[in-house]
């Protein structure tokens, strides 16, 4: 496979990793005994519905977890050759500063501040004040993450912007640490059709410039298959198949794969004939157990 | 021979909001002077992007907002003028279905309870007949055992259950025409499926009809047999076939924003894209290509 072999290792392995989270008076085993490989300069997408397990596995290979819920975290994850699971708190934060990895979410607004001005939080995430020579690298970041006259955009609020531009502004502020690695978990999935062609295509533009490696969360196959090289189909916690983008698309191996090709295309196919049985809960192939 | 069950006329719904960037207000019509007729039994789909209106169109049909212009007729009479038992019948005939069915239902009350509050309103079951009345609704719309399900609450539901529950809730008034608004946008993909096929199959076996409002063309094309198409408020185009030959040209850029997970498609856009790459030319998006 490709990420493997890549000189030096890949730039994020992932070997046998489990994540239990505390829910109250249960555990879940939101992780389950998953492998999985990010080359330099790759772009792989992890699908899968919900429940399935794949946003907490992202925050989980970032350290973003909450150590309050977790209950296990087993597995080597590495970073570079790092290893995360034993990283300190002072190295953690440098790899988040500076050519690190960063993260971008479905929600923008609920990570953005209300009460501050894009233009001090973008200079925030680079670390300085909205100053000149800091506010000239505001203003390219915002440019490079797509938002039209970002001179205007800095001195707004995000309640004045549209869902896109806060997403760009997100993407500008994940870019501010010049990640090597950037995660987005569900990065389009509150935004309009339009809006969303666009938001991936500045994504795809930023992975080919920047030669930034991308791990693409989604349970939208559509926007997978935009974007990623690579996918892994996610469920229940575990890893039922992997492989080149196409090659899944064409001939999907495992039947829940399959399925939920079929499920994506059937949506936009012709009606199906009538045959009369409703579908019981049961027959739901993503059922999480 | 169909007769319209809701007729739009002319109907207009302004708000006030604020202009972007200023404390100015400025005047948004987010319906702008709609003509739209509903038949007898029909699926018909409002796509529309956010903003569009769709929902705003939903809530006036519904008679949940008025309209600032225009009218509103249900079977060709204006809603401000029905009398009382027309009201009542409009209430049952015209029945809705929303985004998120967890605030749709009290959190409060077990599936049984907030089921029988609407029966017991209607008068659709004697006291002694009414569980199993319920439960015969619960199991069609393929929540099976429906006594399992009557003694839940809400939260002990998943999405997918909790809008079976809402439209199980609306199907029992035997209503003449659904109005459902984003009924699948917060559901799982194999769940959205089972939702429409249990659509499909309501319009079929009990000839009910449906306003779909959506906006995912891709749900919307499975279902609906007519589909009008919104922006800034007005419906831009409406028809059969809109997939196949769009008329309007934002519905074509709609279309073409469309991602598809089928594999052909999927390997055109692979394909286009490596070809990008090898050209060294910024790679277009290939849905935005001609």
């Amino acid at each position: 496979m490709r990420a493997t072999s890549v000189e030096g290792g890949p730039l994020l392995s992932v070997r046998n990793l489990k994540v239990h989270l505390r829910v109250g008076e249960t555990l879940v085993r939101a992780v389950d005994g998953i492998d999985f490989a990010v080359g330099e300069g790759e772009s792989i997408g992890i699908v899968g519905e919900s429940g399935s397990g794949k946003s907490t596995l992202a925050r989980a290979i970032l350290k973003l977890l909450p150590n309050v819920e977790l209950a296990a975290f087993e597995g080597e994850v590495h970073f570079r050759g790092i290893d995360l699971a034993g990283i300190s708190e002072r190295a953690l934060r440098d790899l988040r500063r500076h050519r690190g990895f960063s993260m971008i979410f479905q929600d923008p607004l609920g990570y953005l501040n209300p009460t501050k001005r894009v233009g001090a939080q973008v200079a925030e995430a680079i670390g300085g004040e909205s100053s000149t020579p800091v506010g000239d690298r505001v203003q390219k970041l915002l440019a490079d993450a797509g938002l039209p006259s970002p001179s205007q955009v800095v001195r707004r609020f995000p309640h004045e912007l549209s869902g896109g531009m806060r997403q760009r502004v997100m993407i500008a502020m994940a870019l501010a640490s010049e990640p090597v690695l950037l995660v987005a978990d569900e990065p389009t999935t509150a935004l309009d059709a339009t809006v969303q062609l666009q938001v991936l295509e500045t994504l795809r533009r930023l992975h080919r410039d920047r030669k930034m490696a991308m791990v693409i969360i989604s349970h939208d196959l559509g926007v997978i298959a935009e974007l990623c090289d690579r996918i892994y189909v996610m469920r229940a916690g575990k890893m039922v198949e992997s492989g080149d983008t196409l090659e899944i698309f064409e001939s999907p191996k495992h039947p829940y794969t399959a399925q939920l090709i079929a499920l994506s295309t059937r949506r936009h196919a012709a009606p199906v004939g009538a045959n009369g049985a409703f579908p019981s809960e049961a027959s739901r192939p993503g059922a999480a157990r | 021979m169909t007769s319209q069950i809701l007729q739009l006329r002319g109907v207009t719904r302004r708000y006030v909001s604020r202009a972007p960037y200023s404390w100015r207000r400025q005047i948004v019509n987010a319906a702008d002077g709609v003509d739209l007729d509903v038949h007898e039994g029909e699926t018909l789909a409002i796509v529309g992007e956010s903003g569009s209106g769709k929902s705003t169109l939903a809530k006036l049909m519904l008679h949940l907002e008025q309209p600032s212009d225009g009218v509103v007729l249900y079977r060709g009479i204006p809603l401000p003028d029905l009398n009382r038992q027309q009201w009542r019948a409009y209430r049952r005939d015209v029945q809705a279905i929303f985004q998120d069915p967890s605030s749709s239902l009290n959190p409060r009350m077990r599936v049984e309870e907030s089921l029988s509050h609407v029966a017991r309103r209607h008068e659709l079951a004697e006291p002694a007949k009414l569980r199993a009345f319920l439960a015969g609704h619960l199991a069609s719309v393929g929540l099976d055992p429906p006594e399992h399900y009557l003694a839940r609450y809400p939260y002990q539901l998943s999405g997918g259950q909790q809008q079976k529950v809402a439209i199980a809730r609306a199907m029992m008034l035997e209503p003449r025409l659904i109005v459902a608004d984003e009924p699948l946008s917060s559901l799982d993909i194999s769940i959205q499926v089972q939702v429409l096929d249990l659509m499909r199959e309501l319009s079929r076996r009990k000839r009910v009809g449906f306003v779909l409002i959506s906006h995912d063309l891709n749900a919307v094309q499975s279902i609906a047999e007519r589909i009008a198409v919104m922006q800034h408020g007005r419906i831009v185009e409406i028809g059969r076939d809109i997939f196949d030959a769009p008329a309007h040209p934002y519905t074509r850029l709609l279309l073409q924003a469309r991602l598809s997970a089928d594999p052909r498609e999927v390997r055109a856009r692979l394909s286009n894209l490596s070809h990008a790459r090898a050209s060294n030319q910024p790679a277009e998006p290939p849905s935005l290509q001609a």
